[in-house]
C-alpha cells in the first residue's frame, strides 16, 4: 500500500518535472528493470551522444562502465552513493539525482 | 479614572507640591523641545516650516566617536556570485544543437572534433590528460577481393579511446589474428560493438570503411 502511495508520488513528480528535448540518437541506451514496484516510473534513458560532447569514450569506458549495454549493474542505490552515473552526476561536475531531476533520465 | 504613581505620590502631600510638579514636568518638556530644535537643521519634512534653517548652515558638528555595537556595512553592490561548476561548464545542450549530421540525421562525431564544435575530455579526473593518439593503419583486404579492402585508422579510433578498450578483449594485438566478417559485424560482434549501435562510419553506407566501393 505505502510502496504504491510512494510510486504513484514518483510518478507524478516525474510527470510534473520537465525533461530537456534530447535523444533518438544512435548510441541511446534505455534501462531494462527488473525490480518491483518500478512499473510506474519510465525507465531511465542514457543519451550517448550528450555525453559524447563532453568525455572520450575511455572517460567512462571500461573503468566505470563495461562497453556492453547492460554488463555494468546500474542502480539508484549506487548512484546515490557516488557510484555509477554519480561519479559526475553529485551537484558538482553534473546535475545531481534528486526528485527534481528524475524525468532528465526517467523519461522514456 | 486610575491614579498613577506620580499623582498617587503627590495626593499624599499638599495642593503646593502638586503644582511644583506640573510645573517640573511642564520646564522638562519645554528644555526637551528647545534641545531638538537646536541639534541640527529641520529635517526634510519640517523645512516649509524652517525655510531659513534649510538654506543657513550649520554650525554644529557631526558626532565622531566610536559606535557600541558594529554593523554589516551596507553596500549597494550586488555579491558577487561563487564561481560554480555549473556557470564554468559550457552549455552542452546549445552544442548538441550546433553538432554537426549527414542527411541521416547521424552525428558526424570526427567533423565535430575536427572542426573543435566539441572539445570532450580524456576522463573524469580534472587533471586527466590525454593519450597520445596512435597514427597506424592497419590494412584489411579478404583474400583476392581488393575491392573489399577496408583500412582501418588507429587514429581516428585513439582519438577517442585507449589501447585496452578494444586489446585484447575485442581484438588480438596481433594483425589477422582476430578473424572480422561482415556476418560478424551485422550481429554485433567485432567492430559492429559499437559501430551500428554506438558510432556510426562516417559517411555512412559501405564506402565509409571499403573505400573502394566507392570509386
Amino acid at each position: 500500500m505505502i510502496r504504491t502511495a510512494c510510486t504513484l508520488a514518483t510518478a507524478l513528480l516525474l510527470a510534473l518535472s520537465a525533461a530537456p528535448a534530447v535523444g533518438g540518437d544512435l548510441g541511446d541506451v534505455k534501462f531494462a528493470r527488473d525490480a518491483p514496484g518500478t512499473e510506474a516510473i519510465p525507465p531511465a534513458v542514457f543519451p550517448h551522444s550528450m555525453h559524447r560532447i563532453s568525455y572520450k569514450c575511455a572517460a567512462c569506458h571500461n573503468g566505470l562502465f563495461e562497453m556492453k549495454a547492460g554488463s555494468t549493474k546500474v542502480t539508484m542505490d549506487a548512484i546515490q552513493d557516488g557510484k555509477s552515473c554519480g561519479t559526475c552526476h553529485n551537484g558538482k561536475l553534473a546535475f545531481a539525482s534528486t526528485f527534481a531531476t528524475c524525468a532528465r533520465c526517467h523519461r522514456e | 479614572m486610575r491614579p498613577t504613581r506620580a499623582r498617587a505620590r503627590a495626593g499624599k502631600h499638599s495642593d503646593s507640591a502638586r503644582r511644583a510638579l506640573r510645573l517640573l514636568i511642564v520646564a522638562a518638556s519645554a528644555a526637551a523641545a528647545s534641545l531638538l530644535v537646536s541639534c541640527g537643521p529641520p529635517p526634510a519634512l519640517l523645512e516649509p516650516l524652517f525655510p531659513e534653517a534649510a538654506n543657513s548652515q550649520s554650525t554644529t558638528k557631526p558626532y565622531v566617536g566610536t559606535a557600541r555595537r558594529t554593523f554589516p556595512k551596507k553596500t549597494s553592490e550586488a555579491p558577487v556570485p561563487l564561481p560554480s561548476p555549473e556557470s564554468e561548464r559550457p552549455d552542452v545542450e546549445a552544442i548538441y544543437a550546433a553538432l554537426p549530421r549527414n542527411d541521416d540525421g547521424q552525428i558526424l562525431w570526427m567533423k565535430a572534433l575536427a572542426d573543435k564544435t566539441i572539445a570532450p575530455r580524456p576522463g573524469i579526473a580534472a587533471d586527466a590528460k590525454d593519450e597520445e593518439p596512435t597514427d597506424m593503419d592497419v590494412e584489411l583486404e579478404p583474400k583476392d577481393q581488393p575491392e573489399y579492402k577496408v583500412v582501418f585508422s588507429h587514429k581516428v579510433h585513439t582519438s577517442w579511446m585507449v589501447c585496452d578498450n578494444c586489446h585484447t578483449g575485442l581484438f588480438e594485438m596481433e594483425k589477422g589474428k582476430t578473424v572480422i566478417t561482415m556476418d560478424k559485424i551485422n550481429a554485433g560482434e567485432a567492430c559492429g560493438v559499437c559501430h551500428g549501435k554506438v558510432a556510426a562510419p562516417e559517411p555512412t553506407s559501405c564506402p565509409a570503411c571499403h573505400e573502394a566501393m566507392g570509386k
